[in-house]
């Protein structure tokens, strides 16, 4: 069974630049898999197909079963409810805490507290934030911004993890760390498809081209 | 609906860090609807009083040469009793349709007509001599303090446009992170731009209050004389239709922002 299901999906700019030409990938329920290219080959834009924020100019998209460009607007966001996003520039709200963070994104979503205050717990878990609670957004590093908005993507209930180029932004000493938080995530139950621009760090820690764990796209069609 | 209303007590929270471009905004909201008040509740035009006029038409003799007609209207005009002379050729209406060349001859209205028509009848060249008063009303025109409303009107909408986009341009500004949460969350656009149209509701709400307030005021502690008697007597329909107007301004303003 397949929780992301991506068949023949082409996507041309308005200058008429074919930056998806075709692709087909699958990611299987509880599965992890890699999309990997060099900026501009589309790897954001293909996250944001499968968000519903971009329509596809050909091919299918199946998120969780469901096609996803002809869903009504009322089923596309039960949906997107269970697939978590985290956008390559995190989204984390400075001024506030861990908590503080977590606690907007539950409140503003209607969760009632029993249900947020185990989506919290869940989410603090995953992301190894146990003990950075109280520590507000600005005093984290790096690493910690991005397992705080991995926490925020996986709260209050996700499925499907979509990550935007994760491991652009931190250390390279600290890859291996969130790559072991993201398995970690993974081996949770939550499927996980994830975009890089860079290979090695996949290849080390297991992905390999050859095995269903990367996807290549197209070298550099746009910018 | 609980979870709308967090999210827009979060924005109305940062929103408090700009209270006083709020306040200047909806001060300049409530200065748009004062004017159009002064504007709507003013009389449209005002006309001067009539003035009678007294005119005396000396119809020519088709013999007088230009010269000799350029020669008469002096002669007349240096009479101190005259006050106005004026020349009119055969087919124009003004005073009246003239059938002949004619000099329009305007004197003081205490001056004996009679007298100077006779006068008049003697020159040389004159052929008939008519006597003729008129009513004149003079031309409806604005009044400087309708268009001082409409200046003001103009004036303040623009204003508090501008001040209001760029009001709620600083806020959303300081809570473009939790948008961008909130969209990243598959959250709909009216959780992450409704919470600034009804910011800016609100604001053009407090603009229309400040409006109403300062009618009372007015009402209170200014002589209800002259023009203050027309526009303070107008407070039901200010209040009825100016707190509409408040929020529809607010709500303009909050189209006005970019929406990205």
């Amino acid at each position: 069974m397949l929780a992301i299901q991506v068949a023949e999906l082409r996507f041309a700019t308005e200058e008429g630049v074919l930056v998806l030409d075709g692709l087909s990938f699958g990611v299987p329920r509880e599965g992890f898999v890699w999309v990997v290219g060099p900026p501009g080959s589309g790897k954001t834009l293909l996250l944001r197909i499968l968000l519903g924020e971009v329509r596809p100019h050909g091919g299918q998209i199946l998120l969780l079963g469901r096609n996803i460009p002809r869903l009504s607007k009322k089923k596309f966001r039960a949906i997107r409810r269970k697939v978590g996003y985290i956008a390559e520039e995190p989204s984390v709200l400075p001024g506030r805490t861990v908590l503080g963070n977590l606690t907007f994104k539950l409140r503003a979503l209607g969760v009632r507290k029993e249900a947020a205050d185990e989506a919290m717990e869940r989410a603090l878990d995953l992301a190894q934030l146990r003990g950075q609670e109280s520590r507000r957004a600005e005093e984290l590093s790096a690493a910690e911004l991005l397992r705080l908005s991995l926490a925020l993507a996986l709260s209050p209930e996700c499925s499907v993890l979509l990550a935007d180029d994760p491991l652009r932004n931190i250390a390279p000493a600290e890859k291996d760390g969130f790559l072991s938080v993201l398995s970690r995530v993974n081996q949770a139950g939550i499927t996980i498809l994830a975009t890089s621009r860079e290979v090695a760090p996949l290849l080390r820690f297991g992905f390999s081209p050859e095995g269903r764990g990367v996807v290549f796209l197209r070298e550099n069609v746009a910018r | 609906m609980r979870a709308f209303l967090f999210v827009v007590g979060d924005f109305l929270r940062v929103c408090f860090r700009e209270a006083g471009m709020f306040g200047l905004w909806a001060a300049s909201v409530a200065l748009a609807l004062l004017s159009a008040v002064a504007l709507f509740g003013l009389p449209p035009y005002e006309a001067g009083p009539a003035t009678s006029q007294r005119l005396i038409l000396l119809t020519l003799s088709p013999l007088l040469s230009e010269a000799e007609i350029t020669r008469l209207a002096w002669t007349i005009w240096a009479w101190p009793e005259v006050l106005q002379v004026s020349f009119r050729f055969p087919g124009e209406t003004e005073p009246e349709p003239m059938g002949e060349r004619t000099l329009v001859v305007e004197v003081p209205p205490q001056a004996d007509r009679e007298a100077i028509g006779a006068k008049l009848g003697k020159l040389a060249g004159v052929t008939k001599v008519t006597v003729l008063e008129r009513t004149v009303v003079p031309p409806r025109v604005p009044s400087v303090a309708r268009i001082g409303a409409v200046a003001a009107l103009s004036v303040s909408l623009a204003g508090s446009l501008f001040l209001g986009v760029r009001t709620l341009r600083r806020s959303q500004k300081r809570w473009e992170r939790e948008q961008r949460l909130l969209r990243d969350s598959g959250a709909g656009p009216l959780f992450w731009w409704g919470p600034i149209f009804v910011g800016a509701g609100l604001c053009g709400l407090l603009g229309a209050g400040l409006h109403v307030l300062a009618l009372r005021l007015g009402v209170r502690f200014i002589p209800a004389e002259g023009i203050w008697t027309q526009l303070l007597s107008l407070e039901p329909w200010t209040v009825g239709l100016g707190i509409p107007a408040g929020l529809v301004l607010g709500l303009l303003a909050a189209f006005l922002v970019p929406h990205s």
